[in-house]
């Protein structure tokens, strides 16, 4: 059973069904103690609403903002270093590295293995295939494709940026 | 542009766009709130400025992932309840209740150094901050969050991780210690003022 407080504090806050807020302001329009009761609780309420509030120092604002511009640069990694960059870098190496080995792997003349050189790796034939010009043009071509990508990129964001500022 | 007119939302848009003139806008705009919050739940000052420096800088590093289905303010007053909370814990301040005999005599004491001849409003401000101070931390958080954060009791229990029928018993309790606390610090005068 809750006290007459408490159905009072409901009221105040207006958490109460329909019926139940009916009720209470009924019983507080005919009883002198629900009114006089209702009376306090209201000003106890109102005292609380109209507090004021608190005021931190002069430069706080500027302190936050000290604390804000200094982890940004101290921490760039976290904060400004678009992951999908650092995904790119090892996307490309990882895309060279299968080029490369998938070149070098199609070159080699597998038939010429024979019993007395399947112990060592041809190593000279290993040489020829990985300094080809074919397979360095490749890499090479796939690193100016990611560099112009991320050329776009930083244009894209220095633009966005202007933009936002003006 | 007028920062000041732009809603939280928009500056929020602002802030991740790299501005971070927009960023001081929104800390402006809560500071005061923040701080106050702070202050209930860590008791001073300095550890309250400290508090909520942390929470802007958490809430700025955050910002990206907020989930715009809430009010901002909602979210900042989550970090700052947590935050605030970790700080007790880290500080071990004691946050049991201060409803022992010591205290008692020294709250009886301190209530006799005001003569106060009448309750107007800015000592009733004093009062009720004094009596809230005694509060424990999560009653006068709530206090604060419901009535001068003006938040539901819905936000409130999002805040502080709670269920809202717990928020609204909790609520209840604070207001009744609360008035206790009123009635040790100002005895007859409590009348006028609860």
């Amino acid at each position: 059973m809750k006290t007459r407080e408490e159905q009072l504090w409901e009221y105040i806050d207006g958490t109460l069904p329909a019926a139940e807020e009916k009720r209470i302001a009924q019983l507080i329009a005919d009883d002198v103690q629900w009114e006089q009761a209702y009376a306090d609780q209201l000003g106890f309420s109102r005292s609380l609403q109209d507090m004021e509030l608190d005021e931190p120092s002069m430069g706080f604002n500027f302190r936050v903002m000290e604390a804000i511009r200094s982890e940004t640069v101290l921490d760039p990694l976290k904060t400004r270093i678009n992951p999908w960059i650092i995904r790119g870098i090892g996307l490309f190496f990882l895309v060279s590295m299968i080029v490369v080995f998938g070149v070098a792997a199609g070159k080699i003349n597998w038939s010429g293995f024979s019993a007395e050189t399947s112990s060592a790796v041809p190593v000279a034939k290993m040489k020829s295939v990985l300094g080809d010009r074919s397979a360095m043009q490749v890499a090479m071509f796939a690193g100016v494709i990611m560099l112009l990508f991320l050329g776009d990129r930083i244009l894209n964001r220095r633009l966005h940026e202007k933009i936002s500022a003006s | 542009m007028v920062l000041n007119k732009l809603s939280d939302t928009d500056l929020i848009r602002e802030t991740l766009a790299n501005n971070q003139a927009a960023y001081a806008e929104l800390i402006k705009r809560h500071q005061r709130f923040v701080f106050t919050l702070a202050l209930r739940l860590t008791k001073t000052r300095e550890d309250a400025e400290e508090v909520a420096q942390d929470c802007f800088v958490k809430a700025y590093r955050s910002l990206a992932a907020f989930q715009q289905s809430s009010k901002f303010s909602t979210w900042l007053y989550s970090i700052v309840y947590t935050t605030a909370m970790s700080f007790l814990r880290k500080k071990k301040i004691d946050t049991t209740s201060i409803d022992d005999e010591e205290t008692h005599v020294q709250l009886e004491s301190r209530a006799g150094d005001y003569s106060v001849p009448t309750v107007d409003q800015k000592i009733r401000n004093k009062y009720l901050q004094q009596a809230i101070a005694m509060l424990l931390p999560d009653d006068a958080a709530i206090i604060t969050l419901f009535y001068q954060g003006e938040q539901s009791l819905e936000e409130i229990a999002a805040e502080m991780n709670m269920a809202a029928n717990t928020v609204k018993v909790k609520l209840h309790r604070a207001r009744h210690r609360l008035k206790e606390k009123l009635e040790l610090l100002l005895k007859d005068e409590a009348k006028e003022l609860i």
